[in-house]
């Protein structure tokens, strides 16, 4: 018996990352012009970021269906192995209750512990990351959620938008609404508080945001990993993985692009910083 | 000014009307006796637009005149308890001046005797403390100061004055209005028309009057109606009472007996006001039963204008209106002060403020800048003066004591100090990091303003001649250039601009967006990469407020 993790596709671990961690990884859903896609699978990044930006019609995306997730727990119990799911804020997306539903359906002693993670993106990633390190020594999958739960704290992100269109559009704002307006150009920062979306700052432009991602981020602490997010410009990822370069070393970095899901919410240009705590 | 002629008389009363227009909320609010039911602003106002849109109609050219047709359409179109007696006022006035060309210094005194006697027969009984009183403490200073002065503007001063005097003794007189915490509608009612006509004939504006009155919780502003406040206590125990029916109609017949309709209806009913003659009779009563007052007036003659309202429910509503105001307060909120439509909407877009108007030549008052903080509903305000002059009133205003909120200052004496403020500004953060964060970001902006002398004169050492334009760096004089743009670009130099800078451009009312544009390419020039933002802000007097950041 071995415990496994679970993760849904907001988590923005592209395949070969999701392997490495021997993760699973269970896509969410982006609909655009009426077509279904499964994120991560169906369409590049590239392309989706294409058709957001040309518009006119707005993405929306679904959690992931119970019936995915049940397939997916089905071929893992049916190794004999024991799961821990780990998914994306419940405040932002029901994926918590589908995997919830699928865990019911599959029987009350069904060996599967489901956690809300409280963030997303990164931050979800380095998350799943830290408990698919750990899982191995754990002797049951509770014992496995209840070190990935004590742990959560020790995690948290920072974002910088372009814009706060598409999340308002999205109807994800959450508190960020506060920031809202638009005579004056600002790369709003938002974070996660409890789960919800949450204004920090607003910085006149890039290189002001991008500067306070980098002193926001250190101002939490000695860390043990870094994660980067990006949506449309890799080298904003890489410059701040440079500024940031004396914080972790460098193979404990780890950059992810935000997906179809996520770019659906934080939009072209966006970028982010994880870090989670040291100790 | 010797005498008012009917024109004149008829301006003064107009503006009269408007100034109660103005206060029709605030006196609402303050209704506490005899029922505490909100109406008597309305009442007294509706009564008195029929006798000023009369006036319009008329061709009144006489003083005489005008007060006739004043007490003639407020007698056709009184309501409620104060709107009768204020028609009876009219009436008092317009017999006092019957035949009379002009109004000269002792037409007014005889005029305010008549109406006094009016206002107080027209009551079954007569209260002090009341609009009656107001009215009387006039016809008294009147007749004093006749023997000394007898020239019309003063004297209507004098009256204005008593009014104002007998309005504040209203509550030592009467204890609801104690308990309550008030001064008494109906008087603020008469002061507020002597008021607006006082303004009017000394050559002011009414439309946006203060007149300061104030009660026992402080100034009022006119604008603002949570600055009108009523004791809690006084609002709990009014909704628990039972206030029964007005009930009002004209009784239309022929040799009608008014002296005997007074004392028949005395027996039944409540808050009598009574007038009319042998031909027509206005009745206003408070009843538990509506239906007794018309089964009785209805074997006198044909009623007419019949209306009857419930005023405990009137009651329910002015209180309830009063207890939202009075709610307890949360979260966190801007004030700011700004000079122009373009800031104001800025200020609001990016933070939420409330904007108070106001700037350089046109200071706030503490009251405004109060009343705002109560609008925005939040527990802890942060006020944004935005202007070295408003700075004082600021702090002024965040040293009252308040027991719903807390009110902060930061000190922002620039408006583009205050907009890097509100851009700091995060309604979901604490109040002490929000002051912390707003005071850096102020710390960080260099404020550059231009604007015109208006004289010849030598500041700080530098000559400037009128018309030139100075371009004044964190409120120094910099520079002086014979353009608004040259005096810009000047005092940007003085800068030392990089490219990690951010310009912001504000520019005034009398500027046009394609001088704005061929400006800030020129900004542009002087450090390649530069940002610069251009924003419309329309405040007058400056062409440019420029933020170096």
């Amino acid at each position: 018996m071995a415990v496994r993790i679970v993760t849904d596709s907001t988590s923005d671990l592209n395949p070969t990352q999701a392997q490495e961690l021997g993760v699973t990884v269970v896509p969410a859903n982006v609909i655009i012009d009426d077509v279904t896609y499964r994120d991560g699978l169906d369409m590049t990044s590239d392309e989706f970021y294409r058709r957001l930006v040309a518009g006119p019609s707005l993405p929306t995306t679904s959690q992931p269906s119970v019936g995915t997730f049940q397939a997916a727990y089905q071929e893992i119990l049916d190794q004999g192995d024991e799961i821990v799911s780990i998914h994306v804020s419940g405040k932002l997306s029901g994926t918590v209750n589908s995997a919830e539903q699928a865990k019911a359906s599959l029987g009350d002693d069904a060996p599967i512990a489901v956690v809300d993670s409280g963030g997303t993106s990164i931050a979800l990633a380095l998350i799943v990351a830290a408990a698919a390190g750990t899982a191995g020594q754990a002797s049951s999958c509770q014992e496995a959620a209840e070190e990935v739960l004590r742990n959560l704290p020790r995690t948290s992100a920072v974002f910088a938008l372009d814009t706060l269109e598409y999340l308002q559009k999205g109807g994800r704002i959450g508190k960020a609404q506060a920031f809202v307006g638009s005579l004056l150009s600002v790369k709003p920062i938002l974070t996660l508080v409890e789960g919800e979306v949450h204004p920090l700052e607003r910085p006149r432009n890039h290189q002001r945001a991008m500067r306070r991602l980098a002193e926001l981020t250190r101002e939490k602490g000695p860390a043990s990993r870094l994660g980067i997010a990006y949506s449309t410009d890799e080298a904003w990822a890489s410059e701040l993985q440079a500024s940031l370069a004396d914080v972790v070393s460098a193979d404990q970095v780890m950059t992810v692009r935000f997906g179809p899901a996520l770019g659906t919410y934080v939009g072209p240009r966006a970028v982010g910083v994880a870090v989670t705590s040291a100790g | 000014m010797q005498v008012l002629n009917g024109s004149e008389l008829a301006g003064a009363l107009t503006a009269g009307f408007h100034c109660l227009q103005r206060y029709r909320d605030p006196i609402n609010a303050l209704n506490v006796y005899p029922v505490p039911d909100g109406d008597t602003g309305t009442n007294m106002l509706l009564t008195m637009r029929a006798g000023v849109e009369k006036l319009a109609q008329s061709e009144s050219v006489t003083a005489g005149e005008v007060a006739f047709q004043m007490a003639d359409g407020t007698f056709w179109e009184a309501r409620g308890n104060s709107g009768v007696i204020l028609s009876q006022f009219f009436k008092g006035i317009a017999t006092g001046l019957e035949g009379s060309e002009v109004c000269a210094g002792s037409d007014l005194a005889r005029a305010f005797r008549a109406a006094t006697d009016a206002a107080y027969k027209s009551v079954g009984n007569p209260v002090e403390g009341t609009m009656l009183t107001v009215i009387r403490y006039v016809a008294e200073a009147l007749e004093s100061s006749l023997q000394q002065d007898d020239n019309i503007l003063s004297l209507w001063a004098t009256a204005y004055q008593a009014s104002r005097d007998a309005l504040d003794a209203t509550p030592s007189m009467l204890a609801k209005l104690r308990e309550a915490g008030v001064v008494d509608a109906g008087g603020m009612g008469i002061v507020v028309i002597l008021g607006g006509a006082y303004l009017h004939l000394t050559g002011e504006n009414v439309e946006d009057a203060d007149l300061e009155l104030a009660t026992a919780a402080g100034q009022i502003d006119p604008s603002q109606l949570d600055t009108v406040s009523v004791e809690s206590d006084f609002l709990d125990s009014s909704v628990e009472s039972e206030w029964g029916y007005c009930t009002q109609f004209l009784i239309q017949g022929e040799n009608l007996d008014i002296e005997r309709v007074r004392a028949e209806l005395a027996e039944k009913a409540e808050s009598l006001v009574i007038v009319g003659d042998d031909r027509f009779i206005r009745v206003h009563v408070h009843m538990e039963d509506p239906g007794v007052a018309l089964t009785y007036a209805v074997e006198l003659g044909e009623l007419d204008q019949i209306k009857i309202d419930n005023m405990s429910l009137q009651n329910q509503d002015w209180a309830s209106g009063h207890q939202e105001r009075n709610t307890p307060k949360s979260g966190i909120a801007l004030v700011a002060v700004a000079p122009g439509d373009g800031l104001a909407q800025l200020f609001t877009d990016t933070s939420g403020a409330l904007v108070v108007s106001g700037g350089q030549t046109m200071n706030p008052s503490v009251a405004q800048l109060i009343g705002a903080a109560e609008r925005s509903g939040a527990e802890d305000v942060i006020l944004l003066p935005n202007n070295k002059n408003v700075a004082i009133t600021a702090t002024q205003a965040a040293e009252r004591e308040n027991e719903t909120q807390r009110l902060h200052v930061v000190l922002a004496t620039t408006v583009q100090q205050g907009i890097a403020a509100a851009l700091a500004f995060n309604s979901q953060a604490p109040a002490e990091q929000n002051l912390q964060a707003m005071n850096e970001a102020i710390s960080e902006v260099v404020s550059i303003e231009v604007t015109r002398s208006i004289r010849d004169t030598t500041l700080g050492g530098i000559e400037v001649s009128e018309g030139d334009y100075m371009g004044l760096v964190d409120g120094d004089l910099a520079v002086v250039e014979n353009s608004a743009e040259a005096a810009l670009l000047a005092s940007l130099t003085g800068c030392e601009l990089t490219d990690d800078h951010i310009v912001t451009i504000y520019w005034g009312v009398d500027t046009d967006q394609e001088t704005v544009e061929a400006v800030a390419a020129e900004v542009e020039g002087q450090a390649p990469g530069i940002q610069v933002d251009l924003v419309y802000g329309g405040q007058p007097h400056y062409p440019y407020f420029v933020s170096v950041e």
